[in-house]
């Protein structure tokens, strides 16, 4: 199986490369990746360093992340309904990058930065606020998750109402951030969206048993010693971290958090040493799927990724139901 | 010999005293019951000696040449687990060590876990998901799980409430033989007070936040004395074993 899904990965990832608005053959997409990041000449090297290759790496850290944020949040919160989009973090990073994209906010001079760091901000407090109102309540998992469906509404509202009350061409802006989009990838998203992920999977791998122990059931976890409190709010932390870089560069994109943790729950059982990696992987394949059906699907034009995975996720997990019944 | 004090325990849930100032001291290689009306405090009380929930007061365990152990030396198994994890019988069981499970498990660790296995004749149910097993296999599973680590005190939550009878004696002969052969000190919740008297060399009476009676069976499991606690009428008898049978006769 383990064999089966890299092999499945590394498909989907040469296939995503070679895809794209410029046709490009093989052999020049091979020439134009031997040349290298620095002192490239032509157009092609251009497109795969430039355009290609930060595309197709930001797909899969950032599928990656959103796929082990979702499992830790359903971890911790014994629900399986728990995902970074039904705990209100995406809709408050879109609603901190509407904000930005209609004062025009910008950092460095760069309208891009200025959006990514208020996403990044919004997210992140609202994930301490949702920690905050959870840990007044003893940290009880009912309270996370109605924090967070909360927190969903309320921002989805204060997105919609910037959003009405901007011109045409505004809201048209702040639409196409909220639906996720690749084409907004570059080195900067590659390497924070690399780094998040590394670091943050390695601090869950450490945890891995006392996780698993947690997904057993919080009193099976206090009676072995583990302490769920503090587990619960580091992995909180975590979680939200990698959730506000993914979401920060390309936008909002729904229900890879939600949908690869259960398909690989369904394929490797609750034991977080092999189902962690396996999320992380079945999170990447499908955020790749996504990018591939949404540049076949428009032919010259890349139609946003967060619309896609929605489409793709709901077969792609029926089809898993249907292969384990249990 | 083990000995496991507990000096002025005290617990408070709100403004509800559930526990006040209880001492007592239990020896290795006994089993002690703790019984009581519901709601008295029984689990807070086991809860609180593995130092699982805030308390006033002090635990400590200690051997005879003066060692003194730890909340890790002890094992709590929580009332019978409606657990539907998807996690091996083997991989629950490993969970008994996890405090020092390292992404690699350890041969010694992997041999702890088949040999705990092996000597409660589960080793077949090994790659069987914990969820698909019986309530009485469930629980000797769990039972498994707290006996890996090799415990000093075991501290057991109703271990025989919801299993058949054939499971209840499973598992309660299981307590029994890891007691007497490891001289671990065994606290057990137990409703039953007929399978509780079975099972026990002590018993401890809980009411009203403080002990009433903790003795041997004969001397705890008095008409008297359950009539002024549990408002029932009772007979106790003396069965063809050896131990007490209490027959509730009617409410007062």
């Amino acid at each position: 199986m383990v064999a089966g899904s890299l092999a499945a990965f590394a498909i989907m990832l040469i296939l995503d490369f070679s895809i794209g608005s410029s046709k490009m053959s093989w052999s020049s997409l091979f020439h134009a990746l031997l040349e290298g990041p620095i002192g490239r000449q032509n157009m092609d090297a251009i497109v795969v360093w430039d355009i290609r290759l930060p595309m197709t790496l930001t797909s899969v850290f950032v599928g990656g992340s959103l796929a082990a944020a979702g499992l830790q949040l359903q971890t911790i919160t014994n629900n399986p309904l728990a995902s970074p989009y039904t705990f209100g973090i995406t809709s408050s990073a879109s609603f901190g990058a509407a904000i930005s994209i209609t004062t025009g906010f910008s950092i460095a001079g760069q309208l891009w930065l200025g959006t990514s760091v208020l996403a990044f901000l919004f997210a992140f407090l609202v994930s301490i606020g949702i920690y905050y109102i959870g840990k007044m309540r003893g940290m009880s998992t009912t309270t996370i998750v109605l924090t967070g469906i909360m927190m969903n509404f309320f921002f989805t509202a204060l997105q919609q109402l910037l959003q009405y009350r901007a011109s045409a061409e505004v809201a048209q802006i702040i639409s196409s951030w909220t639906f996720g989009n690749l084409a907004r990838a570059s080195w900067t998203s590659v390497f924070v969206s690399a780094a998040l992920m590394a670091c943050c999977s390695a601090a869950f791998m450490m945890w891995s048993w006392r996780l698993t122990a947690l997904s057993a059931g919080e009193e099976n976890a206090e009676s072995l010693g583990v302490n769920v409190k503090k587990l619960r709010v580091s992995v909180f932390f975590i979680s939200s971290m990698l959730i506000a870089g993914s979401v920060a560069f390309i936008g909002t994109v729904g229900f890879v958090g939600l949908i690869a943790p259960h398909g690989a729950r369904l394929l490797s059982g609750d034991d977080q040493r092999y189902l962690l990696p396996l999320s992380v992987l079945l999170g990447a394949m499908l955020m790749l799927l996504s990018s591939i059906v949404s540049k076949l699907l428009t032919v010259g034009a890349v139609l946003p990724v967060g619309i896609v995975t929605s489409l793709i996720g709901v077969p792609f997990l029926f089809l898993l139901m249907m292969r384990k019944k249990d | 010999m083990l000995k496991l004090n507990i000096e002025n325990i005290r617990v408070k849930y709100a403004e509800r005293v559930v526990l006040n100032g209880i001492s007592a001291q239990f020896r290795g290689g006994e089993m002690t019951s703790v019984i009581g009306k519901n709601g008295i405090g029984k689990t807070t009380l086991i809860k609180a000696i593995a130092k699982l929930i805030k308390h006033s007061g002090t635990v400590s365990l200690t051997d005879d040449k003066g060692s003194v152990y730890s909340a890790s030396d002890m094992a709590y198994l929580p009332q019978m687990s409606t657990s539907d994890s998807k996690l091996t019988v083997f991989e629950m069981v490993l969970l008994g060590l996890v405090k020092h499970l390292r992404w690699r498990v350890s041969e010694e660790q992997i041999e702890q876990a088949a040999g705990v296995l092996k000597q409660l004749n589960l080793l077949h149910l090994s790659k069987q998901p914990f969820h698909q097993l019986s309530g009485g296999q469930k629980q000797l599973v769990s039972m498994a799980r707290s006996l890996v680590s090799g415990p000093k005190v075991l501290l057991l939550d109703e271990p025989a409430s919801a299993l058949d009878i054939r499971h209840q004696l499973m598992v309660m002969d299981l307590a029994r033989k890891y007691t007497k052969q490891t001289g671990a000190v065994t606290i057990f919740v137990e409703h039953d007070l007929t399978l509780a008297a079975r099972y026990s060399d002590r018993m401890l009476l809980l009411d009203d936040a403080e002990i009433t009676a903790f003795d041997t069976p004969e001397q705890v499991l008095r008409p008297d004395v359950l009539e002024k606690v549990y408002r029932v009428k009772v007979k106790v008898e003396k069965t063809s074993l050896g131990s007490l049978n209490v027959i509730p006769i009617e409410p007062l």
